[in-house]
């Protein structure tokens, strides 16, 4: 049996696809909070880039403390979002991304 | 079978995982299905940590992400979902147009790493990485923590201020009156 390796490639490979699929869903969605799910894998898809390259280019830990840094970025930004999706549905009684048009001139 | 062989396929079966599951998020009508579907995702990127040697940011992924993001997204999505009426995807040249942009963006992404040949330090032990990231933390990233622990004050404070409940201040409408005619009271007689 081959001896199989995983390269660095194939770690920010799969990060670009993870990535790739959150652009997808921020792009089609219609509900607020499926556009905010997108984001989420968007951040993971980053993450695990900063993940790989600890690994296997950095000596020290780095990466993963901006990593860390990321993820309670991330949790303090979905808390925010969320407040403004829930403001918004209290407001108008819908989340439907096409619908929210009050700003529009 | 060696040890990176073992490596290599848990690799696969967590790229698998998270492949399958993100395109489940994006694709389900159902919200709610979308929303347990990203745990699998989200598990399958703490997976992923574990097999890079960081143990600490696979479990603070686990936490944060699975038993914090999740549970507000489930919250978000039970406090504002319509089941019935929302129709949760675009027209179809939206659909189209976000898979054209996707595409796009791969293979930009996938064309950028492919020629590049990283300059690799060679096999590194996966060492217990808590106690290096906690010296790190305290010393040279020592700013960026305190400014963390800052952001996390403001985003609570900020998010409990948008979705405060407007009940509370109409039942001590009366309460405010009564206040603001003392303080008038009182400023009169300061004339």
């Amino acid at each position: 049996m081959p001896v199989l390796i995983v390269s660095l490639s194939d770690y920010l490979i799969l990060s670009g696809l993870l990535f790739s699929i959150g652009v997808f869903g921020v792009l089609t969605r219609k509900n607020a909070i499926a556009v905010l799910m997108g984001i989420e894998l968007m951040l993971n898809a980053a993450n695990i880039n900063l993940v790989a390259f600890a690994k296997f280019v950095d000596t020290g830990v780095n990466g993963q403390v901006f990593a860390l840094f990321s993820i309670v970025i991330a949790a303090a930004e979905v808390a925010v979002a969320l407040a403004i999706v829930i403001s918004i549905y209290k407001t108008t009684r819908t989340i439907d991304l096409d619908k929210e048009d009050t700003l529009k001139g | 079978m060696d040890s990176l062989t073992v490596q290599a396929i848990f690799f696969y079966i967590f790229a698998a995982l998270i492949i399958g599951s993100a395109l489940l998020v994006v694709l389900l009508r159902n919200i709610v299905r979308s929303a347990f579907a990203l745990f699998f995702t989200l598990f399958g990127v703490a997976g992923i940590y574990i097999l890079l040697g960081a143990d600490f940011v696979g479990v603070t992924q686990v936490l944060i992400y699975i038993g914090g993001v999740l549970i507000l997204i489930v919250f978000g999505v039970m406090l504002t979902h319509n089941v019935y009426s929302v129709d949760i995807f675009n027209k179809l040249g939206t659909l189209v147009m976000g898979t054209v942009s996707a595409i796009i963006t791969f293979t930009i992404i996938y064309y950028s790493i492919k020629p590049v040949s990283w300059l690799y330090i060679g096999y590194k032990a996966d060492l217990p990485t808590t106690g290096p990231i906690g010296t790190q933390l305290m010393t040279n990233y020592l700013l960026p923590f305190e400014l963390a622990s800052v952001l996390l004050v403001l985003a609570m404070v900020g998010a409990a201020y948008l979705i405060r409940s407007e009940v509370r201040e109409s039942r001590h409408k009366g309460a405010a009156d009564q206040r603001s005619k003392i303080q008038s009271t009182v400023e009169g007689k300061g004339n």
